[in-house]
């Protein structure tokens, strides 16, 4: 009797421990990629709502911000190596990505307004692909931007990790991630904010809605425009450092190909037009790229496919959206 | 002086001209009313006067104070309102946020200006205070038409131009918006009307008539009732058929 009960226990015991870290690891993996999705998502809807046009090269600010940290931070200027402190060179990071995007508005976007949708979305297909080429131009492949702890180069060097890990659900959570999701559900947070309650964001509303009377009120729709790209470059600029920082490799492109997919499918399943909408969306991308990682191993690509089945349930069930309505 | 002067104005789409220099103007205080057959190019006048179609040539001139070369938000400031064709409410917004809108450029003058031009608004149009949380584009075509009027107001023109007041309004309420805008006036705002609807020959001091980007009547409202002209503007004449 004793002994059944001390085999069961020994027995059920690893099993627990790794039912717990099939659940909690995911979690933890897909909550941050997916609010990664949910930010590129945002700037998205953003630009949406003020354009009525998806922008292809969205998260290629992103990669334009990493890039410009990395140079920051490691960079050289006539063979003379320099090292700027890991914060100066994020934030040149984001103020080189946004600026990206307001060339990209002056240049691309604004003598393009008049066309027709479709040649404002093959525009920022362009400016996708000459980001990329310039990308190639300065960028020596293959170097990865240190993580925000870094012993050596971070912004918190004190919070090493082994040491200050955090647990959840037996998974041991790391600064960088905390650092991550706290910025992001901040963003997210403000962007919503920003919508919801200051004047420059109801006027991003009214002239999506009717750019006519946006005028006969006096707005200028131009000025909008300018700060819809700036604040979109900004989202994109923050999503691409924040996913390139410590983990993956910077090269030309990558955030366009590790993001973008899943920031279009956050933004479809929020209806498009709903930025709260588009970071749960993120989410749920997020987290069900992860269990299906972890549950359907045996299908190799599930993860793309699980995306792809939930994307058109959603669209064929619910095409205004998991939310439902214009926000 | 005139508080409102087009002279020998020209303007049209693209290289296509539709005003071919048209002159008119209007004094303080009054409403004048803009009669013409599809096509004639009012809106085109009102849209010009409005900074939403570049001036070609000619001169518009308000109090005396020349607009050309302005762009919409700067002759909102300077004291034209337009209720465009069409109404254009916002409508994913509510009633009250597009009120809100409306003194856009007042933003110097502080809310408490705005809460009074709104309160003014409420008094005009009851209707839009019971519906204040409601979103626009729910609203019945009349109330837009309210809405629309409610909002150019809150910028606190000195001329309000309303595109259209009574399209697809019921004779019923077509008199009931003709009679706010006629106590608008009253109240010290001149207005310019474009209307196909003779209903609105009593309020109108003025009249003119459009006909293919001209003004070929500019007169009184009395002396156009009289006339007849504006019969032969809308029901033809045997000419016109060739
Ligand atoms: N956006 C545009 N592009 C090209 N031509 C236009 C445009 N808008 C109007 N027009 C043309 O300009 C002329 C005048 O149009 P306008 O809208 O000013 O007429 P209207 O008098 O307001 O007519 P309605 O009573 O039907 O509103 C018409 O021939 C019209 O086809
Ligand atoms: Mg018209």
């Amino acid at each position: 009797m004793t002994l059944a009960a001390t085999t069961l226990a020994a027995g059920a015991a690893p099993l627990a421990l790794d039912v717990q870290l099939k659940i909690g690891q995911p979690f933890v993996v897909g909550l941050l990629q997916g609010s990664v999705y949910g930010l590129i998502g945002l700037g998205l809807v953003l630009l949406y709502k003020s354009n009525r046009i998806f922008n292809f090269a969205q998260a290629e600010f992103g990669t334009v911000a990493g890039i410009s940290a990395y140079l920051g931070l490691n960079g050289k200027l006539f063979h003379i190596p320099w090292h700027m402190p890991y914060a100066v060179a994020c934030i040149i990071g984001v103020a080189i990505g946004t600026l990206t995007a307001v060339l990209t508005e002056r240049l691309v976007v604004r003598p393009l307004f008049d066309r027709p949708k479709v040649i404002l979305v093959v525009g920022t297909v362009g400016v996708l692909l000459l980001l990329i080429a310039l990308e190639s131009l300065v960028f020596p492949e293959g170097k990865s931007l240190p993580a925000f702890n870094n012993p050596k180069q971070g912004v918190f060097r004190s919070l090493t990790d082994p040491a200050a890990r955090l647990g959840f659900a037996h998974y041991n959570l790391q600064w960088e991630q905390i650092l991550t999701l706290v910025t992001l559900v901040v963003l997210a947070l403000a962007t919503v904010a920003f919508f919801r309650y200051s004047r420059n964001g109801t006027a991003i509303l009214a002239v999506s809605q009717e750019p006519v009377a946006a005028q006969t009120v006096g707005i200028s729709v131009s000025r909008i425009s300018l700060i819809t790209w700036t604040l979109a470059g900004f989202l994109g600029s923050v999503a691409g450092i924040l996913v390139l920082a410590g983990s993956a490799v910077v090269s030309p492109g990558v955030v366009t190909g590790t993001t973008l997919v899943g920031g279009i499918t956050a933004a479809v399943l929020g209806g498009v037009t709903s930025l709260p909408g588009a970071f749960v969306g993120g989410l749920l991308v997020g987290l069900l790229q992860a269990y299906a990682g972890t549950f359907l191993t045996q299908f190799p690509g599930s993860e793309s496919v699980a995306v792809g089945v939930v994307l058109l349930l959603v669209l064929l069930v619910r095409p205004q959206g998991l939310l439902g309505r214009e926000a | 002086m005139s508080l409102l002067e087009v002279e020998e104005l020209r303007t049209g789409y693209g290289a296509l001209p539709v005003l071919q220099g048209i002159s008119f103007s209007v004094e303080e205080g009054q409403t004048a009313v803009m009669f013409g057959l599809n096509g004639a190019g009012k809106t085109t006048t009102v849209n010009a006067l409005a900074g939403l179609l570049p001036i070609w040539s000619g001169d518009v001139r308000l109090d005396g104070k020349s607009l050309k070369g302005l762009d919409a938000p700067k002759i909102v400031a300077a004291g034209i309102g337009l209720s465009p064709e069409g109404r254009r409410v916002f409508p994913a917004l509510s009633v009250l946020t597009n009120l809100r809108l409306g003194a856009w450029t007042r933003k110097s003058a502080g809310r408490k200006q705005a809460d009074d031009t709104i309160a003014r608004v409420f008094e005009y149009f009851p209707r839009l205070e019971e519906r204040k949380d409601q979103l626009a584009g729910t609203m019945s075509g009349g109330e837009q038409q309210m809405l629309a009027i409610g909002r150019a107001i809150m910028s606190r023109p000195r001329i309000l131009m309303i595109d259209e007041a009574s399209l697809g309004l019921s004779p019923k309420l077509a008199q009931t918006v003709f009679q706010v805008v006629s106590q608008i006036n009253d109240d010290g705002t001149t207005v310019v009307i474009v209307e196909q609807n003779v209903g609105v020959l009593p309020y109108a001091d003025q009249a003119l008539i459009m006909e293919k980007g001209t003004i070929t009547y500019d007169g009184s409202g009395a002396d156009l009732e009289k006339s007849g002209d504006l019969r032969k503007t809308y029901l033809g004449d045997a000419s016109d058929l060739h």
